[in-house]
């Protein structure tokens, strides 16, 4: 038997200031091309142990750390960085702020170069990487021009070109879209079947249960489930005891009592023969427009719309180009992908579309197809090149924004003051007002303990809600949420989705809701209706289920259905839910 | 917000000019050169000589016209700022008049001299004025021609430690995106205020004191996305292996060139022949040391450098 790549022994850290150590009495191996995924509720010591296992820590920490780490047989304590980095290294979350040089080959070369590689070899070396993660780009390309994909390929391939024996990755999906995510980790499986050891701690559950073969479930700094090469049963009942949700694939494998199938084929598999006697209510929804070429722009995709409602927002003929090339950027603090944006065409035209009370709308479409810029349209920071926006949302800040990165917004020094910002700014405001709206809108955003917090100092969930509530603050007809699923667990989004859901069926402000966004989960359960921007126009005013249905659609959106929805599409089933399609699983048998 | 920074964030678009060729080591030792000649000498005709020197490279940078002009613009924005304040504020003497703005006041008791521009101060605010032209058209150069990683492989080279000459260069390579954060962070501020019942952001005056305090809270944001920013890059820069007390390679090598060597040689023996001609004629001046075949020197030293 092979030494283990990683031996983990009583290890214990404590950050310097703290009197509760962040992790504590861990113990664990790793065998060599083993994929371990690691769970755990925030702040329960995941990227503290994953820091560790780079040998971060101690050697970038002042804390106190007991126990050890070896890789490959050595204590990280006596390892130079050179060989911690020629052993394991590390992938965080944003490639943006990993990245530090200013062409592709010297980002690979960085790393090369701090091992003291001779530079012929460097060169054959950027050559091998760049093709093992199938970066097909000029090696002088400057790495801002990549999409997020392509950047997190990019920082692969730095990685990779040093030889590491264990790529630890800390959450590398949660800045990237679906199609990107699911690449990515393809790559890995694919490095993994090659002998790389993995270690990865990712809140996108189902894309990751699939191709973890153990899975370690942290909290409160213990390991307190440690599954090899588990069934869905004992996986299921790890990650219950930390309290977390499950991933949807395993819910439904659990539901129908299946033990071991994991991936859509094979639970599709184990389904597919009891649902036999339901084929005529299969072949009946899966009728549904699988259209081919052009049928995207018919007209009859117009989804409904409740005409009774009030009219927010009417946008007729609305067409928008950038006027110079300083401007080609999101209005979130992204480069959008524009290194090869024609800045004479438009970014799109001929947009039409309404937007009533009781609205949730997702605008869906590929990176660049100008989603944030439309965002920015109806918020009023950009004016369209012709086409007009009409109706009563249409008055100046009658829209509130929240940008992609909620950072941007927060500059109070505490959420209460956060909150009071835009409400004083009002001729008409008085304090006992300005009060009740900020206790209204943190208990309904769950932020009552957090008032006299700096806004900063919370978790990454908390900040979009209190960016959320700020906006809100100002009691907009219509609230614009741009990207708001990037970078948030599943059940932040879920609590802020039904926060928003709420008050709109409630009728508080905000009357409706428009959010950008790739995750198709999201849409399923909380869009009325699905505006998909591709292709320069306006492609398609649509349901959700239809857009679900539609392949051609989605491929045009730049959408993957996630597994789960995958399976209820292949199943010709029509709930969105996991608790849903085992009800309507249980009713066709 | 690349406009500052063109060579920094991108530096492979379009075809690069010939300053982004030379090798980096030289295009610093030629910014020291600048910066050094620009505190040696001190004839106006001299420093105008340092100036042309320090202007010329500046067409291998490929600029835009925009960026040209905005360049241009600030350069006599310097010039004008300096010799008006210098012109009107020089203290020395003796000092001649050349123009009055405010004749000479007198109302009772109170009696305020006249301010007037000195031709003297104007001489000394011409030469301040064409140091810091110079000096900064060449670090401008510098950065606006060398990426990050030929600077970073450049200042190492020239014995600066290498974890100085990394966070020069990663402070360098994140001006852009400082810059961009804080135009996001006002904007952000902007979409919070912006309600039909909200005053206009606009009439600062009404209450200054609030509004101030606003634009300083701009402050915190930016500075908390660059600690996170900056811890990140750190972490990503740890994870693959760098070590400032380590030998280190660098891709593609450095190597000079004959033209280099050349350029190389001609900078030093300038360099060595300007030191040496002041320090002389400081001797000289300072009744240290006078050398009769050296009169020519001096001379040459006193009217031009």
């Amino acid at each position: 038997m092979t030494s283990p790549a990683v031996c983990v022994q009583r290890l214990s850290f404590c950050y310097p200031g703290s009197s509760q150590p962040a992790i504590r009495d861990i113990d664990f191996q790793l065998q060599r091309g083993s994929w371990t995924w690691i769970a755990g509720p925030t702040g329960s010591g995941k990227s503290t142990l994953l820091k560790a296992l780079v040998g971060l820590i101690p050697h970038q920490s002042s804390g106190t750390m007991q126990g050890r780490v070896l890789l490959d047989g050595r204590d990280t304590r006596g390892l130079s960085p050179r060989e911690r980095a020629q052993r394991a290294v590390l992938v965080l979350q944003s490639p943006d702020d990993q990245l530090c040089a200013t062409s592709i080959e010297a980002e690979i070369a960085f790393g090369l170069e701090n091992l003291a590689i001779d530079p012929s070899e460097i060169d054959r070396r950027i050559d091998e990487s760049l093709a093992l993660v199938g970066l097909k780009v000029d090696r002088r390309t400057p790495p801002q021009r990549l999409s997020g994909g392509e950047k997190q390929r990019l920082l692969l391939a730095a990685l990779v070109a040093m030889r590491p024996q264990i790529l630890v990755c800390d959450e590398p999906l949660s800045q990237l879209d679906s199609w990107a995510a699911a690449d990515f980790l393809s790559l890995l499986d694919r490095l993994r079947r090659d002998g790389l050891t993995i270690v990865m701690a990712e809140h996108r559950l189902d894309d990751v249960w699939p191709l973890a073969d153990r899975l370690l479930v942290m909290h409160e700094g213990r390991i307190v489930a440690d599954c090899h090469d588990c069934d869905n049963r004992s996986s299921a009942a790890a990650l219950q005891k930390a309290g977390l949700q499950l991933p949807d694939m395993l819910e439904l494998a659990l539901a129908i009592d299946e033990a071991h199938a994991r991936t859509c084929d094979e639970l599709v598999n184990r389904i597919r023969p009891s649902r036999e006697t339901a084929s005529s209510q299969r072949k009946a929804v899966q009728s549904l427009p699988e259209s081919a070429n052009g049928s995207a722009t018919k007209p009859e995709r117009d989804g409904p719309t409740d005409k009774a409602a009030k009219l927010l927002l009417r946008v007729r003929g609305l067409a928008f180009r950038y006027e110079t090339a300083s401007v080609v950027r999101n209005h979130n603090g992204r480069n959008n992908t524009t290194g090869q944006t024609d800045l004479q065409a438009d970014v799109w035209s001929d947009v039409d579309f309404e937007i009533r009370a009781g609205d949730r709308v997702a605008l869906v479409g590929p990176n660049g197809a100008g989603k944030s810029t439309l965002l920015a349209l109806l918020a009023g920071l950009q004016r369209p090149r012709c086409g007009t926006i009409e109706g009563p949302a249409a008055e100046r800040g009658a829209c509130g924004l929240v940008v992609q990165n909620p950072d941007l917004m927060l500059f109070c020094p505490t959420v209460r003051d956060e909150l009071a910002f835009g409400p004083r700014h009002r001729a008409d405001a008085r304090r006992d007002e300005i009060d009740r709206l900020i206790e209204r809108l943190a208990a309904a955003l769950d932020l009552m303990p957090f008032l006299a917090q700096p806004p900063l100092a919370l978790s990454q969930g908390q900040r979009l809600r209190v960016a959320v509530a700020a906006t809100l603050s100002v009691q907009p007809q219509v609230l614009l949420l741009d990207e708001p699923t990037i970078g948030q667990d599943r059940s932040q989004i879920d609590r802020m989705m039904q926060t928003v859901e709420a008050m709109i069926r409630e009728e508080r402000p905000p009357c409706a809701v428009v959010f950008s966004t790739h995750d198709l989960r999201t849409v399923a359960r909380y869009a009325t209706r699905a505006l998909v921007l591709a292709n320069g126009r306006l492609l398609a005013n649509t349901t959700p289920e239809s857009l679900l249905d539609d392949g051609a659609l989605l491929a045009a959106a730049g959408l993957r259905r996630p597994p789960m929805l995958e399976l209820r599409h292949r199943l010709g089933l029509q709930a969105t839910t996991p608790q849903g399609l085992v009800q309507e699983l249980d009713v066709c048998r | 917000m690349s406009v500052g920074f063109p060579a920094i964030e991108r530096p492979a678009t379009g075809k690069p000019g010939w300053l982004h060729a030379l090798d980096p080591r030289l295009k610093i030792i030629w910014l020291v050169w600048v910066s050094s000649l620009c505190v040696l000498v001190d004839g106006t005709a001299a420093l105008l000589t340092v100036l042309i020197l320090a202007v010329l490279p500046t067409t291998g940078l490929r600029v835009s016209r925009r960026g040209a002009l905005a360049a241009a613009a600030l350069i006599l924005l310097t010039i004008w700022s300096t010799l008006l304040s210098q012109g009107m504020f020089y203290a020395r003497q003796p000092r001649t008049p050349v123009l009055t703005l405010v004749p000479a006041f007198e109302w009772g008791t109170l009696k305020l001299p006249p301010l007037e521009i000195y031709r003297e101060g104007l001489v000394y605010g011409l030469k301040q004025s064409l140091r810091l032209t110079a000096v900064m058209l060449a670090g401008l150069s510098v950065c606006l021609s060398t990426g990050p990683e030929r600077l970073l492989a450049a200042l190492t080279r020239l014995r600066v430690p290498v974890a100085v000459a990394y966070m020069t260069v990663a402070a360098l390579r994140f001006l852009p995106t400082i810059m961009r954060e804080v135009v996001q962070v006002r904007r952000a501020r902007r979409l919070r205020t912006l309600t039909p019942q909200c005053r206009s952001t606009r009439r600062w005056w009404r209450r200054p004191v609030r509004a101030l305090r606003d634009e300083f809270a701009i402050a915190l944001p930016v500075l908390v996305l660059l600690l996170r920013r900056a811890e990140t890059l750190a972490t990503s820069v740890a994870t693959r292996g760098f070590d400032p007390e380590a030998k280190r390679t660098f891709y593609p090598a450095l190597r000079w060139r004959p033209l280099e060597w050349t350029l190389l040689m001609l900078l030093a023996v300038s360099w060595v022949w300007v030191a040496a001609a002041k320090l002389l004629y400081g001797l000289y001046v300072a009744d240290i040391y006078y050398a009769p075949w050296a009169r020519p020197l001096y001379d040459l030293v006193r009217r031009w450098l």
